[in-house]
C-alpha cells in the first residue's frame, strides 16, 4: 500500500488503537480529585508561624547565652588598678619590713651570738670556778 | 472558544478559591485525553498510564497557582507529564530488568495495548512509533499528533531547536521504513 509510506496521509484515517476500561475517562476526574482530598487528610497540617516562631526563639537564646558568656568572662578579669598598685605597695612593704628584719636579725644574731659567748664565758668561770 | 480563551477561563476558575474545583474539572476535561495518549505511548500499559497521568494532574493541582501566564498552559501540562514519564521509566526500568533475570527469558511480559477493533493502520504506525528511543518518540507525537511547533516543544523537552527538527526528520525516516518492512 503506497498509502503507508506516507504518514502524514495516514494520520487522516488514524483512530486511537489503545485498549482502555470502559468509562475510564468519565470517572478520572472524581479519580484525581479524591486522590487530591486523600494526600490533604493524610499530611500534616505544618504550623508554619509555629516553627518561625521556634527558630526566632532558639538564634535569640543562642545570642543571649553568647552574651551572658563573654560578659560573666571578663567581668571576673576586671582589674582596679588603683587597688592594683596599693596591694603592690603593700606587697613590697611587707618585703622591705622582712627583709629588713633579716638584715636586723642578722645583725641582732651576730650580736646575740657574741653576746652569748661573753655569758657562757662569765658563766663558766663563775659556776666551775 | 480558542486555546487561549480557555486556558484564560480555567486560569480565572482556579484562582478563585470559590470556583478552583470547577476550574480545575475544565481543565482535566481540556487536557485529559492528549496527555494520556503522550504517557501512554512511553509506557505502554494502561495501568502504569493512569499512575502517572493521575500524578500530573495532582501535581498540577499543587502547582497550578505558581503558573505565569505569558506561557501556554498546555506547555506546561505536557513538560509535567514528559518529566513525571521520564522519571517513572527510570525508576521501572531496573525492576523490569530483574524481572525479566529471574525469569530467565529475554521476554517482554504479555500486555493487552490495542483494542480488538483497532484500524489496522493506527497500530502499524503505533508500533513502529514505539521501536523509537524514547525523548525522539515524545518529540515524534508532540509534533505530528498535537501539531506543536518546534519553540513551544523545545519548552518541554529541552534542546536546540535545530537538533529537534533533526530528531523528527530522524523519526519519521525510521517510521517510513518500519512501515515500509510491512
Amino acid at each position: 500500500m503506497d498509502n503507508k509510506k506516507d504518514i502524514f496521509n495516514l494520520k487522516k484515517e488514524y483512530e486511537n488503537p489503545y485498549d482502555l476500561p470502559l468509562n475510564y475517562f468519565g470517572s478520572l476526574n472524581d479519580d484525581i480529585l479524591s486522590k487530591i482530598k486523600q494526600e490533604k487528610i493524610v499530611k500534616p497540617t505544618k504550623v508554619f508561624q509555629l516553627n518561625f516562631l521556634v527558630k526566632a526563639a532558639a538564634a535569640i537564646a543562642i545570642v543571649l547565652c553568647g552574651y551572658f558568656f563573654v560578659e560573666l568572662r571578663y567581668s571576673s578579669l576586671s582589674i582596679d588598678y588603683t587597688e592594683l598598685s596599693l596591694s603592690i605597695d603593700d606587697y613590697m612593704s611587707e618585703e622591705d619590713e622582712l627583709f629588713s628584719t633579716f638584715i636586723d636579725n642578722d645583725q641582732e644574731i651576730s650580736y646575740n651570738y657574741e653576746f652569748v659567748d661573753n655569758n657562757i664565758n662569765d658563766y663558766l668561770e663563775n659556776d666551775i670556778y | 472558544m480558542t486555546d487561549k480563551q480557555t486556558e484564560k477561563h480555567i486560569l480565572t476558575l482556579f484562582n478563585n478559591p470559590l470556583t478552583k474545583e470547577k476550574g480545575f474539572n475544565l481543565l482535566i476535561n481540556t487536557y485529559k485525553e492528549p496527555i494520556y495518549f503522550q504517557i501512554r505511548r512511553m509506557l505502554s500499559n494502561h495501568q502504569d498510564t493512569d499512575d502517572v497521568l493521575q500524578e500530573v494532574f495532582v501535581k498540577c493541582w499543587r502547582n497550578l497557582h505558581q503558573f505565569k501566564e505569558n506561557a501556554k498552559l498546555a506547555t506546561w501540562l505536557y513538560k509535567i507529564a514528559y518529566n513525571e514519564s521520564l522519571m517513572w521509566l527510570r525508576k521501572n526500568n531496573k525492576h523490569q530488568n530483574l524481572a525479566l533475570e529471574s525469569v530467565g527469558e529475554n521476554k517482554a511480559p504479555q500486555t493487552t495495548i490495542f483494542s480488538k477493533n483497532a484500524n489496522e493502520i493506527s497500530m502499524l504506525l503505533e508500533k513502529a512509533i514505539r521501536t523509537l528511543p524514547e525523548k525522539q518518540k515524545y518529540i515524534f507525537q508532540l509534533k505530528y499528533f498535537e501539531d506543536l511547533s518546534y519553540k513551544e516543544i523545545q519548552e518541554i523537552t529541552g534542546g536546540s531547536i535545530g537538533g529537534l527538527k533533526a530528531s523528527y526528520h530522524h523519526a519519521v525516516k525510521k517510521i517510513k521504513i518500519n512501515l515500509d518492512g510491512h
